[in-house]
């Protein structure tokens, strides 16, 4: 017997066992290259840092907001009991202990300039893991019987949204980060191969290239994620989110679908890329060319298209026009009273109103400011909603708005609950302003007993499932164009030829 | 156990190689000799279903290989000219991985030493990462995985080139044995004195065409050089 036999006599013996399915070797095998390979641990390890300092962002303004609003409240409930407090030792006609002290029994004390109150926005507990507009949009609104203009002056109202600038927090790391390190990953799964003339040698055993890819995209994609997974949760385990609580736990979970839907559109892509294109060289351009298209220029080029077709009405000329309009009703002011009795009834009554008083004329001016301006809020509003609408048919096309939306509204930092919340201020603002300029045209005075009939704010939530509907059409939005990718890199790799 | 039968390839107008009609039979040595682009890689090639074919058929123990590519993959082993393997694994983390991709079950780490052993892989160069390795040695490597394999096929291309007289002695010695076992071995080389000495049958290709068959005993080691080089210049 040869030298040879005896070793295939020692094969033989040696294989009596159980064979494993190649798959499966692959993916040993290909976890243990990525291991032996430095660049998955540089990989990993940047990825780690930036979504650490992500997180940290996200944290640190998440605290600042909920403590400026528990402030705020505080700062709030604080007045009403001192006005309380004033209110129960003074009957009505007695002089101040000190005459210059705001006086409480004057309605407009309460409700005024000086008074007024905060509607605000307390930050969702999952906000740390997007800051998405909440560092533009308002998130708190001063509210008084001014004019609606006064109380939204802290509102940007040129700035729709703007979806390309933001704080460097974890939807940042997310939506434009993390494809690269999946490109990074997998730009020359084969090219790197065929370079190195491994391919060749695997594809001469019994093993078909589509359980190679499978291997190699799924331990790659096992990884970023698992990567991911860790650190949201360690986030979340830092900043103390109670994942038992109401809510919590299908947030995070409808978080983490979405990533897994964007992490197989980006593999797909990978996908595609490795089957298309042959050198490892013309990969690495052509991965970056589609990063840059899809995640940088299509998210600038649909605000540009927003923009041009329903241009933002100037904030100059809309100042302007507030300025003449003020000018004009002043002037007429008196002539005023009989168009505002028209819509206020109640105060019809001979002698209930002293067209002398003060703010009984500020108010008469104000409603026919507000009237006059009435049409310009609603275009200003409809143009807005138009350029909205832009962006939304858009995102379908641009699977990093897509995912930029969706994880900012999990978070509750998106548009749609911001928009809520300035809707829902400037109801309010409208009750407080009849509360109290009706009072002070009856020239009723304030009391202890009246105080808990003062409106308050409370932003009233839109039912998570609203929330998840719109997340569960980006994650079907994200997973069709993913689903192409796949068929369509999985048929052509059929024809991808191992040599020459 | 090999067989193509009026096999061709080409790319567009260029023919890389004319209809081919070539049996290996077990325990047979066929050594394909020719220039570069005679058409011997591409052969090959054709055998392990890496490129389609243009017309005929390649055969590996009777089965298509495009119809069957796994199966005939499961008797063939492929030792290409440059052996490459991962480089950031040990001799042995290769060998094991091609070991096992086969479908067999994995082999004790003494069995993959022995055999490592038996190719002459210097003792403690298995556990080295490859990238440490002389092309000889990865060469190597690529027979102890072919052996593993338990092929009852090997396709070589050029396996020798570049190796030093003896390591290129050592491969001869494990191929006479591999034949010895019955194992069919279709060969491509430019080393004359190899194919003389370890082939059964010879082929002589040229411009994509097999030009000349015969068996190795039946010529002497001038008369094949001589035969050769008359082809060449023709």
């Amino acid at each position: 017997m040869s030298a040879v036999s005896a070793s295939a006599e020692v094969v033989a013996r040696a294989a009596s066992g159980t064979a494993h399915s190649p798959l499966r070797t692959m993916v040993a095998h290909e976890w243990r290259v990525l291991r032996a390979d430095r660049m998955l641990l540089v990989v990993a390890l940047l990825f780690a840092a930036l979504l650490g300092v992500a997180l940290w962002n996200g944290v640190t303004w998440s605290r600042f907001q909920t403590r400026v609003v528990g402030e705020l409240a505080q700062a709030d409930s604080s007045r009403f009991a001192r006005y309380a407090d004033t209110l129960a030792v003074m009957t009505p006609g007695t002089p101040l202990a000190d005459p210059f002290a705001p006086d409480p029994r004057n309605p407009m004390t309460i409700g005024g300039a000086r008074g007024g109150i905060t509607a605000s926005l307390t930050p969702s507990q999952l906000s740390m893991l997007a800051v998405g507009q909440s560092d533009l949009m308002p998130y708190y609104y001063r509210v008084t019987t001014g004019l609606r203009q006064a109380v939204l002056k802290g509102d940007e109202i040129e700035n729709p949204g703007n979806l390309l600038t933001g704080r460097f927090d974890l939807a940042f790391v997310i939506v434009v980060l993390f494809p690269l390190v999946i490109l990074a990953l997998s730009y020359n799964m084969l090219s790197g191969e065929r370079e190195d003339g491994t391919l060749a040698l695997v594809l001469s055993q019994p093993v078909q290239l589509r359980s190679l890819i499978f291997a190699k995209l799924g331990v790659r994609a096992v990884t970023v994620l698992s990567i991911a997974a860790a650190l949201v949760l360690a986030g979340l385990a830092v900043a103390r989110v109670d994942l038992t609580a109401a809510g919590q736990l299908s947030t995070s979970l409808w978080w983490f679908a979405i990533v897994v839907a964007y992490t197989a559109f980006w593999f797909g892509v990978a996908l595609v890329v490795n089957v298309l294109v042959r050198g490892s060289a013309a990969s690495a351009v052509t991965v970056v060319t589609v990063w840059l298209v899809l995640v940088v220029l299509a998210p600038v080029l649909v605000n540009l298209v927003a923009q041009a077709r329903y241009p933002t009405p100037s904030r100059v000329a809309f100042t302007t026009n507030v300025r003449t309009v003020t000018n004009d009703a002043n002037k007429v002011a008196d002539r005023l009273l009989s168009k505002y009795l028209v819509d206020h009834p109640e105060l019809a009554t001979a002698g209930t109103v002293n067209m002398d008083d003060f703010w009984t004329r500020t108010f008469m001016v104000q409603d026919t400011i507000e009237k006059t301006l009435a049409p310009y809020y609603d275009a200003f509003d409809a143009q807005l909603a138009q350029q909205q609408a832009v962006v939304t048919t858009a995102r379908v096309l641009t699977p990093a708005l897509l995912m930029q939306t969706a994880l900012e509204d999990l978070a509750g930092t998106g548009l749609t609950r911001w928009q809520r919340f300035r809707a829902q201020t400037l109801d309010f603002h409208s009750r407080w302003q009849r509360f109290f300029s009706e009072r002070q045209m009856r020239q009723q005075k304030m009391s202890a007993s009246d105080l808990p009939s003062v409106p308050r704010f409370t932003y009233v939530e839109e039912p998570g499932t609203a929330v998840a509907h719109r997340v569960l059409s980006a994650i079907l939005w994200l997973l069709l164009p993913a689903g192409a990718l796949w068929a369509f890199g999985l048929s052509r790799l059929r024809r991808y030829s191992v040599a020459g | 156990m090999l067989q193509a039968t009026a096999l061709s390839k080409s790319y567009g107008e260029k023919v890389a190689l004319q209809p081919l009609s070539l049996t290996v039979k077990g325990g047979e040595v066929f050594c394909l000799l020719g220039a570069n682009g005679a058409g011997k890689t591409t052969t090959i090639n054709l055998f392990l279903d890496f490129i389609p074919r243009s017309g005929g058929s390649a055969t590996v123990n009777g089965l298509d290989v495009t119809q069957h590519s796994l199966e005939t993959k499961r008797l063939l082993a492929y030792i290409p000219e440059q052996v490459n393997l991962y480089r950031n694994l040990t001799g042995l983390e290769n060998l094991t991985y091609f070991q096992q991709l086969s479908g067999q079950a994995p082999m004790p780490r003494t069995a993959l030493l022995a055999l490592c052993d038996r190719v002459g892989l210097p003792s403690g160069a298995p556990d080295k990462r490859i990238a440490t390795y002389s092309k000889g040695m990865r060469q190597k490597v690529g027979i102890a995985i072919a052996i593993a394999r338990n092929a009852r096929a090997l396709l070589l291309d050029e396996p020798t080139s570049g190796l030093d007289p003896q390591a290129s002695n050592e491969f001869s010695a494990v191929l006479s044995d591999l034949r010895a076992d019955g194992v069919a071995i279709l060969m491509a080389t430019h080393d004359l004195f190899r194919a003389k000495e370890t082939g059964t049958r010879i082929g002589i290709m040229k411009h994509g065409a097999m030009v000349d068959e015969f068996a190795a005993a039946d010529i002497g080691h001038a008369d094949l050089e001589q035969l050769y080089l008359r082809h060449m210049r023709n």
